[in-house]
């Protein structure tokens, strides 16, 4: 009821306003209002008939702006007592055509199938949000098949807003703490709903795996300015090595300061630098006991007493901590291009040091020395009317710039660096999604007849299929 | 007859890429299923190429022992290659495919010339017999030397002495599962762990001249696990003239995902069969009496 009435009321201030507009302010002159047509039933220029005329629709109007005041902080009363609880959703199904990589055949090591051409539930979220007033809170549950049935949380949050107030120059304000994106770049704070390719850069999967990680963050927006900074635990829901969890008290800093802008119309840029520094974790070993190794040195396949070895036991190793740090730039340019739809051209580039978690894990202390990691990525998209979508991106990661390898007698560099190029199609229908991407990829995992570094074949056709609810 | 087309073009496309990506790198393979394996090498499958005298050579061949076994491993083997090489390709002749080894730094006793060093396995299939391993040196253009080989001869593991008599029917697997061997023998007699031997049970002339055999062990019972992994169908006499089958059942993999199983015939010391397969968990279903199990292979006796 009070809903009907409050609604009611905004339907009554609605219909006020243009009449408040199209009035006259209460200081204006009162020729002003005399020569308005059909205001005061006359034309006359006679200030005596005037005079109470125009205080009575002064008082009219001052009467109205009360009311209106009144009601818009109601308005804002009830919007922040209000509960608003919003559920919401996506389904992304992928059909892996072909991938050079499968083979039918198991990883040793892990007991996983080496196939890869198949059907796979690649992200299954649903999302809970609830805002009350000032304070905001969000779950979102991720479930998928990729290696094997999974359901985890991906996103959780508790946050407090406050909006934007240009008339004062506060800018808006939002403090948020528990499971969240990771605030560095661009792609990785990009929804998955949204991203026009099937993943993110080899580089983004490989320093922040996962995107979400545990912690505390402060965002803040003015204008067309953007600020994110965070302190979390530095081991993101994807990582090889200890996911979700912080093996060292002290916690990773990570921010962004970015600008958005409208430069013209139909021409928007968006673009940061970012900055990641923190501490890694080097596990030590536990104690070893003495034990007893037989090596079969005449490979007769029999133990003699002179094939066994004793190997002394080892004390336990201390674990040790490193520095790791990361600084990244990134944009992009979307342009309105008529009649087709918006071009967009993205870019995004990032330097770090023993930061990789997802890829090939970074552990200097193991390597002893630092890692240097490079990365880049390049992009663009191209709408083609609301039913289309065309995109390429080529993006390249090198976990080790400093890598070399012994080639026989020689010690010489080695580029172990992971790109790919992807070229996808896509058919948009509302909330429908229907997308081909080819990726053909280069790494260092294959080696050549001659011995050296080469390509592991692993191009890979792939059809996704994404509904949005 | 829309899916049809959709399927069609799906297929061009992926011929089309496959096309366009075929010189993009080596391609994935465990080799899984070659006679002999390096771990950490690269496998190529197919024969290897045949080698220029223009390509390096292999300077030294060296291997501990040149006999092998079913289910050897960590066997190592190494050499050096002249200065020119990068790599070493290591393979049996006639096996599916072969591996490269990259070439590391040189030895003392060698200071020159790169070395390379692996170490090999060899498959439970593997069949008793003699076997060349060649290993061919590759330069950095991919040249494959002239090869250097070695006669490696495959018998019964050391470790797991062959059963004696006239005719050994003797199944192996690699994983701790419950299998079981069966053996029909020419008078549709089929022993095995419930009827151990083919003699009859109330025979009252026991030397009668007949030739009866019998199964010597049924290993990892129950899946009370023995380590053994080995059952044997002897005939201790000159077995009966005619046609055997033996077959192999998976009573229970008893956890494990799957065992691969080879059964080998003997006659008089002589190898006349050999057979492998693979039992997985759907062998497992059903009785594991008289019958079950999977043909292996089927032998005469003259």
């Amino acid at each position: 009821m009070r809903i009907v009435a409050f609604l009611g009321a905004v339907a009554v201030a609605l219909v006020a306003s243009p009449a408040h507009a199209e009035e006259s302010p209460p200081d204006a002159p009162a020729a002003d209002v005399s020569t308005s047509p059909g205001r005061g039933g006359s034309a006359s220029s006679e200030p005596s008939k005037v005079g109470p005329t125009d205080a009575s629709l002064r008082l009219e109007v001052e009467r109205q702006g009360a009311a209106m005041r009144e009601m818009s902080a109601s308005l804002d009363d009830l919007r922040r007592k209000a509960s608003r609880v919003r559920l919401s959703g996506f389904v992304q199904t992928d059909w892996i055509i072909d991938n050079q990589e499968s083979q039918n055949e198991i990883n040793g090591s892990t007991g996983q199938p080496l196939n890869q051409d198949r059907f796979t539930l690649r992200r299954g979220h649903v999302r809970v949000d609830a805002a009350r007033g000032l304070v905001a809170g969000s779950l979102e549950i991720d479930a998928n098949t990729t290696n094997g049935p999974q359901v985890r949380p991906i996103d959780a949050e508790v946050s407090l807003e406050w909006a934007e107030m240009p008339e004062r120059g506060l800018p808006s304000f939002v403090a948020s703490m528990g499971l969240m994106r990771i605030p560095f770049g661009f792609e990785v704070q990009e929804s998955d709903t949204v991203r026009p390719l099937l993943e993110r850069a080899t580089m983004l999967q490989a320093l922040f795996p996962g995107e979400f990680d545990l912690g505390i963050q402060l965002k803040a927006k003015y204008r067309f300015l953007e600020c994110q900074l965070a302190a979390m635990n530095g081991n993101p829901i994807g990582a090889k090595v200890f996911p979700d969890l912080d093996p060292v008290q002290t916690k990773d800093v990570v921010g962004r300061l970015g600008v958005e802008v409208e430069i013209s119309p139909g021409f928007h840029f968006r673009g940061g630098i970012s900055g990641d520094t923190g501490t890694g974790f080097h596990a030590g070993t536990p104690a070893t006991k003495n034990v007893l190794v037989w090596q079969d040195q005449n490979g007769d396949g029999l133990v003699e007493s002179n094939e066994i070895v004793a190997i002394g036991g080892s004390p336990a190793t201390p674990s040790k901590t490193f520095h790791r740090f990361a600084l990244g730039a990134d944009m992009r340019l979307t342009i309105r291009i008529a009649p087709l739809g918006d071009l967009s051209i993205r870019g995004e580039a990032i330097d770090s040091l023993n930061l990789d978690r997802g890829l090939e894990v970074a552990d200097p202390i193991g390597a002893g020395r630092d890692l240097r990691e490079v990365g880049y990525s390049f992009g663009a998209t191209q709408e083609i009317t609301q039913w289309a979508m065309v995109g390429t991106r080529y993006d390249q990661y090198s976990p080790d710039a400093d890598a070399s390898e012994q080639i026989a007698v020689h010690l010489v560099p080695v580029d172990r660096a992971y790109s790919t190029f992807a070229v996808m199609g896509m058919l948009r229908y509302g909330q429908a999604r229907l997308l081909l991407e080819y990726d053909s990829h280069r790494n260092p995992l294959g080696i050549g007849t001659n011995g050296a570094v080469t390509t592991l074949a692993d191009n890979a056709l792939t059809l996704r299929g994404q509904v949005v609810f | 007859m829309r899916g049809g087309r959709v399927i069609a073009v799906l297929g061009c496309a992926v011929a089309v890429f496959e096309a366009a990506a075929c010189s993009n790198g080596v391609r994935a393979d465990t080799g899984d299923d070659a006679f002999m394996r390096i771990a950490g090498a690269q496998f190529f499958r197919g024969p290897m190429p045949e080698g220029s005298s223009a390509g390096p050579s292999v300077a030294q061949l060296s291997l501990i022992n040149n006999n092998i076994w079913a289910g050897l491993a960590d066997d190592p083997l190494s050499g050096s290659l002249s200065p020119t090489a990068t790599a070493a390709a290591i393979g049996l002749a006639r096996d599916v495919g072969y591996w490269i080894v990259p070439a590391g730094v040189p030895s003392v006793a060698t200071p020159g010339d790169p070395s390379f060093s692996a170490t090999a396995e060899f498959s439970q299939g593997i069949i008793l017999g003699s076997y060349t391993l060649v290993v061919r040196a590759v330069d950095t253009q991919g040249t494959f030397g002239p090869p250097a080989s070695q006669i490696l001869v495959a018998e019964s593991s050391p470790t797991d002495a062959p059963a004696t008599g006239d005719l050994v029917v003797t199944l192996t697997w690699d994983t701790e599962s419950n299998l079981d061997l069966h053996v029909i023998d020419p008078s549709g007699v089929e022993i095995y762990w419930d009827n151990q031997s083919s003699q009859p049970p109330f025979s009252f002339d026991q030397s009668d001249g007949g030739s009866y055999g019998y199964v010597d062990y049924d290993s990892n019972a129950n899946c009370v696990i023995d380590g053994l992994r080995r059952e044997d169908a002897i005939w201790s006499n000159p077995p009966p003239s005619g046609d055997y089958i033996v077959r192999v059942d998976a009573a229970s993999l008893c956890g494990e995902n799957m065992a691969n199983w080879n059964v080998r015939v003997v006659v008089d010391g002589t190898a006349i069969a050999q057979a492998a397969g693979v039992a997985l968990d759907a062998d497992t279903i059903g009785s594991h009496g008289t019958g079950a199990g999977v043909t292996a292979l089927r032998f005469s006796i003259p």
